[in-house]
């Protein structure tokens, strides 16, 4: 038995204490702030919007859904800073309400997405077999639909509703993802100590929630973080065709729709604006989600 | 080669079959009976209902009813459309050409665009350049399509009074026409094909210029001209032809959002107006398609991996 074979040497003789959490998680975010900046610069942006979504009716004095006909296609100024829209309604207020919407949908579409991912990946890589296989074939399938006109169709059959849209992506986007997760138990199960837990008596059920679905939790950060991302341009693409936010609920991508888009030339700041709060916001959460996998998981880099 | 081509094939058969039933089941689970949906509820007696629903073969169980449609769709009849009330097929046959013609001005648009810019960002690796170049591809996909266009349109307005044409001209009756039609919406499409090329071609480009015979390549006293293009873009294009297979089906997607923009009337734009009009034979039938589509891209570019890298016919 040679002991000193397990761990890299000099490892073992000195016994460091270990830091409390605290400081674990913020020296790791420290630097993770040095070594990715680009990351650093979205996890701003994104702390900046949860921000924005949360303190939205303070920031504004206007209700974002209220039609003021006096104030229809009113030009930017000190009062309303972007503008009001063909409704008489303030651009500010939708834009930053917006924010709400967006977020809202991602997070459940990131909760399903989630769930599904892990325990369909979890279930398929560890019972493997007739199940993996069959299991295997139906996300070929689904996965076999163009995204966007899936969605639509998923849409169309089920009736627009923020739950609706949120439940839909989750469950499309988590069937594509329990691939990762999947990928991930396979190695995983190779490990001795599933075999001894199988040995000891373990229950299949066991081994899949303490000792499997902990080990994919770095995987199962990078999918959610990317997922942000995918959720809200797949959310703003939908309302922009007239199947995702049903009205009055501001969301960035009708804003850019339908009249918004027609009065580009009288009005070009009801449309303008929202699209550059949607493009920040999934530039921040790719930027946020690329680094975030590259520090958790440096196999997966470039996969997406 | 053969026995890998034969057992993808086999994989194929349940794949097929399991797009079939999901896209049967679609109408299934439509909220109200499939007969209203199917012949609208105004005012028909039970009587004619049930006469309805023989003709249609709806009052068969389930199973049978799918059977029965998968044989017609297996001989091409696609079912008929309830907004044109013509055959689906006859629709499509005019929006195919469309649809392919954009699709593939956009692959050349994000090839054009992909290639060079990263084969400058690899081999400058960590330059200003890289740099540059890596962050406008980043908020190249940032930036959704449909405000894109929203904006370009306006811009061009603005720029050189052009308007989005009204109606579509073939290509083989007037090809200047056709092709200024097709520029703009194919290189909104593009952008983003060649944001995931770039990335793509960088990544692959960095990792073959470390290997040895590019080393020996440099020891030979080769020019870097020579190296790059002789030894080591041909090597690199491999994971790029890869992702582009990948990126061909999702162009098709994507293509739901631009062709209603810009006013073409290709698959997108038919997809489009079919589900606003809750046309669900089109619906079923435009699904069933573009998915089989899909998997014949993701078969050929398996097909062609193998053909040009034998390890992975034998795993």
């Amino acid at each position: 038995m040679e002991h000193g074979s397990i761990a890299p040497q000099g490892t073992l003789t000195v016994a460091r204490p270990v830091p409390p959490p605290a400081v674990r998680v913020w020296r790791w975010t420290i630097s993770f702030l040095r070594n990715k900046p680009l990351g650093a610069i979205g996890g701003i942006i994104v702390i900046f919007l949860i921000l924005i979504a949360i303190l939205a009716p303070l920031l504004t004095p206007y209700d974002p859904i209220q039609v003021r006909a006096d104030w229809r296609l009113l030009p930017p100024d000190t009062m309303h800073p972007l503008g009001a829209d063909e409704q008489g309604r303030d651009v500010l207020s939708r834009v930053l309400f917006g924010a709400r919407v967006s977020l809202y949908v991602a997070l459940g579409t990131v909760v399903i997405n989630t769930l599904i991912a892990s325990v369909v990946g979890i279930l398929s890589g560890y019972m493997g077999g007739t199940f993996d296989s069959l299991v295997q074939r139906i996300v070929d399938a689904i996965m076999a639909f163009p995204f966007l006109i899936l969605m639509l169709t998923l849409m169309m059959m089920f009736g627009s509703s923020m739950e609706n849209l949120f439940i839909a992506l989750g469950f499309v986007l988590g069937v594509k993802n329990s691939r990762v997760v999947r990928a991930a138990v396979l190695s995983l199960k190779e490990n001795p100590y599933i075999e001894a837990a199988r040995a000891i008596g373990g229950s299949g059920l066991r081994i899949m929630v303490v000792h499997l679905l902990p080990n994919t939790f770095a995987p199962l950060i990078v999918i959610g973080s990317l997922t942000w991302a995918q959720a809200i341009l797949a959310e703003s693409s939908l309302s922009f065709l007239g199947f995702g936010v049903p009205p009055p609920d501001p969301s960035w991508g009708r804003m850019i729709s339908g009249k918004g888009r027609e009065m580009m030339e009288q009005a070009p700041w009801i449309a303008l604006f929202p699209g550059i709060a949607l493009s920040l916001t999934v530039f921040g959460f790719s930027m946020l989600g690329d680094a975030l996998r590259d520090v958790l998981d440096p196999r997966l880099k470039g996969t997406q | 080669m053969r026995q890998y081509l034969i057992r993808r094939l086999l994989l194929l058969i349940p794949t097929i079959i399991l797009i079939s039933i999901l896209v049967f089941s679609f109408v299934r689970f439509l909220p109200g009976s499939v007969v209203s949906i199917l012949v609208g509820d105004a005012g028909a007696s039970p009587q004619e209902i049930q006469t309805e629903l023989h003709r249609l073969g709806l009052d068969q169980p389930v199973y049978a009813q799918y059977f029965v449609w998968f044989g017609n769709v297996a001989q091409g009849d696609l079912g008929r459309s309830l907004s044109s009330n013509r055959p689906v097929i006859k629709d499509l046959e005019q929006r195919i050409p469309v649809t392919v013609e954009l699709v593939l001005l956009s692959l050349v648009v994000a090839l054009l665009i992909g290639v060079p810019i990263g084969t400058i960002s690899a081999i400058r690796q960590d330059s200003w350049a890289d740099y540059l170049t890596r962050s406008i591809a980043i908020g190249g996909l940032a930036i959704p399509s449909f405000w894109l266009a929203t904006v370009a349109i306006f811009a061009f307005t603005i720029a050189f009074g052009w308007i989005p044409p009204l109606r579509y001209e073939s290509f083989f009756d007037a090809p200047w026409e056709n092709f200024q039609q097709f520029i703009f919406p194919a290189i909104i499409l593009g952008l983003y094909t060649g944001a995931i090329v770039m990335r793509m071609m960088r990544t692959s480009l960095l990792e073959v210029l470390r290997q040895d015979y590019i080393r020996t390549a440099w020891s030979k006293g080769l020019r870097e001209r020579t190296i790059l293009v002789r030894h080591a873009m041909k090597n690199s294009l491999i994971p790029v032809v890869t992702i582009l297979g990948i990126e061909l089906a999702s162009l098709v997607g994507r293509a739901v959002v631009v062709e209603p923009i810009f006013a073409l009337p290709g698959l997108g734009h038919y997809i489009y107006t079919v589900i606003l009009a809750r046309d669900y034979p089109a619906v079923q039938a435009v699904n069933l398609l573009l998915a089989t589509f899909t998997v014949g891209i993701n078969l050929a570019v398996d097909m062609s991996l193998a053909y040009f890298d034998p390890r992975i016919r034998y795993k």
